[in-house]
């Protein structure tokens, strides 16, 4: 798998006027030598196990708010849009989930 | 005028609708054509159960005592659905290889199959829920009341009595004939799980009806809404905070704890992925039933005489204004939201009490044991049909006791406590390697005594 070395080598093809113009890297910066299926399923993961905990955090924050101060309106508005945001977030993170469940790891 | 008697019409003609319903997905599944029966979308409207009465009258009113606090119980469980890939996944994924059929049966068998802690969850399900069935059933009988009283029928407490007896008489019928049809080590109904999931709709359709009603037909729009709402008594967030994160965690935990959401999330899970679609559908499920809560309860303080009912303002809103249709709509919804719940607690509940309280006791007074197994078969079916009747009668007694005084949304919160005793012991099976069955045991135990 070629694409793993690219960058470590001492010429890349822009200073060797002999060799043929690569195509860039598709992932620039990442660690070079990760599977990257299985690195995205991992962080995946993580993004799964982490929403609800942020979900909580986001629907604790209004107990923060001055008392007496916060009209009730706003307080409904404010629940309900993160209730929309997190369903979002959860369909767009099940969807990856099952997606990356089908495809076969990568061996590397 | 809409009488009494073609209410009570209608909602034979409802009931016989759903009997249908369940009797064609039997025969569906029966032939083996049940692809569309299994699907994600049907598995999390039969998880809608969690939505009884409680929310379909009670939130209402909940909402006009206390304001927004209504809301933990349904961002609980949100929570949960959200965190499905944690822990909810492994609970499935347990219950298919072990063959759980209740939550007896998960910690008893995550504790080596201990008939003891079985016999303890049972009693403790029993005792926790029976207060809760009697809490639908004064939700049908109340909605009854509301619209005898519209009618200018005199409607004396007899009267109350009778309905719920009525309900709790046509509920054992139908739970009987579809919960105990057949006895299949998966547990899984699947003409009980399609009506279940009928009556999904129809309560989430009535709930936005009456809500759109009372935005757009009663409000004057959302802004003039919101405007209302800041003007209520219920104006200023004064929540506190214990309260709010302690409701939260209650409900969260309710939802894996309750015998009836633990029926339809595991047992009758059919496939891992549907979880996947559920983790999402669910919340917005939930979110669509408690959107419109706070402008009812909102505009029913306002317009409705000061002594009225506030776990009725879904019903008497629309009544008072003369939207009959609409109102009739609304009363199927609270007795599908009622009697789906009862319907479902009452099967989990019936499988528990006879896996492990029944038929123990029953093989150990015959020294013998079981020689043949259609023996044992004809009389597990029996234990069940007694315990389905038995939880049923429980719950009516309870009712009549109780003279249904309380308010709605309270009887809820102490069922909900009393089957959240389990969660340590749960999770302990889970987790845990080092739990011991006489420490499950005693946390039990000690949780209810408590």
């Amino acid at each position: 798998m070629p694409r793993f070395w690219t960058g470590c080598g001492r010429l890349s093809s822009a200073e060797d006027p002999l060799r043929p113009p690569r195509p860039a890297p598709s992932y620039p910066g990442r660690p070079v030598f990760l599977a990257r299926a299985s690195y995205r399923q991992r962080r995946l993961h993580d993004a799964a196990r982490l929403a609800p905990t942020i979900g909580a955090g986001l629907w604790l924050l209004p107990l923060l708010w001055p008392r007496g101060d916060t009209p009730t309106s706003v307080t409904l508005i404010y629940l309900f849009a993160v209730w929309v945001g997190l369903t979002g977030l959860s369909a767009l993170l099940s969807r990856a989930l099952r997606g990356a469940a089908r495809r076969p790891s990568d061996p590397a | 005028m809409l009488t009494f008697n073609l209410l009570i019409l209608v909602s034979l003609v409802y009931v016989a609708f759903l009997f249908g319903v369940a009797f064609a997905a039997e025969r569906r599944a029966a032939s083996g054509r049940d692809g569309w029966m299994r699907s994600p979308l049907i598995y999390t409207l039969s998880l809608s159960i969690y939505c009884t009465a409680w929310t379909f009258y009670g939130a209402v009113g909940y909402a006009a005592r206390s304001g927004l606090e209504y809301l933990t119980i349904y961002l609980g469980p949100s929570l949960v659905m959200l965190g499905w890939w944690s822990l909810l996944r492994k609970l499935v994924r347990i219950g298919r290889a072990q063959r759980i059929t209740s939550i007896a049966d998960l910690i008893s068998s995550r504790f080596g199959k201990s008939a003891l802690l079985g016999g303890i969850v049972t009693l403790l399900a029993v005792v926790g829920v029976t207060p809760y069935i009697a809490l639908q059933l004064q939700s049908i009988s109340q909605s009854f009341a509301v619209f005898a009283e519209a009618g200018g029928a005199r409607w004396s407490g007899l009267g109350a009595g009778s309905v719920a007896l009525w309900s709790a008489i046509g509920l054992a019928l139908f739970t009987i004939l579809f919960g105990t049809r057949n006895l299949d080590a998966n547990e899984r109904h699947h003409g009980i799980v399609m009506a279940v999931a009928v009556e999904a709709v129809v309560k989430l359709g009535a709930l936005l009806a009456v809500g759109i009603f009372v935005v757009w037909g009663l409000g004057g729009g959302l802004a003039a809404t919101l405007a209302r709402i800041d003007a209520s008594p219920i104006a200023q967030w004064q929540q506190s905070g214990g309260r709010w994160a302690g409701l939260m965690f209650l409900s969260a935990a309710a939802l894996v704890c309750l015998p009836r959401m633990f029926q339809v999330l595991v047992v009758e899970n059919a496939d891992e992925g549907h979880l996947a679609t559920a983790s999402w559908a669910f919340p917005l499920y939930l979110m669509l039933m408690s959107l419109f809560v706070v402008p009812i309860a909102v505009t029913g303080l306002e317009m409705l005489p000061a002594g009225a009912n506030p776990d009725m303002f879904v019903l008497t809103l629309p009544l008072s204004q003369g939207h009959e249709g609409l109102a009739m709509w609304i009363f199927l919804g609270g007795f599908s939201s009622a009697t789906s719940m009862v319907i479902v607690a009452t099967i989990a509940l019936a499988t528990m009490v006879s896996n492990h309280i029944v038929v123990p006791v029953w093989l150990r007074s015959r020294a013998g044991g079981a020689t043949m197994s259609g023996d044992v078969r004809a009389m597990v079916l029996t234990a069940r049909r007694l315990s389905i009747v038995g939880v049923l009668l429980l719950g009516y007694v309870y009712f009549r006791l109780s003279g249904g005084g309380a308010a709605l949304a309270a009887i809820g919160l102490v069922a909900f406590t009393g089957v959240v005793q389990v969660l340590p012991a749960m999770l302990g099976g889970l987790y845990w390697r080092g739990a011991t069955r006489s420490g499950a045991a005693a946390g039990l135990l000690t949780g209810f005594a408590v």
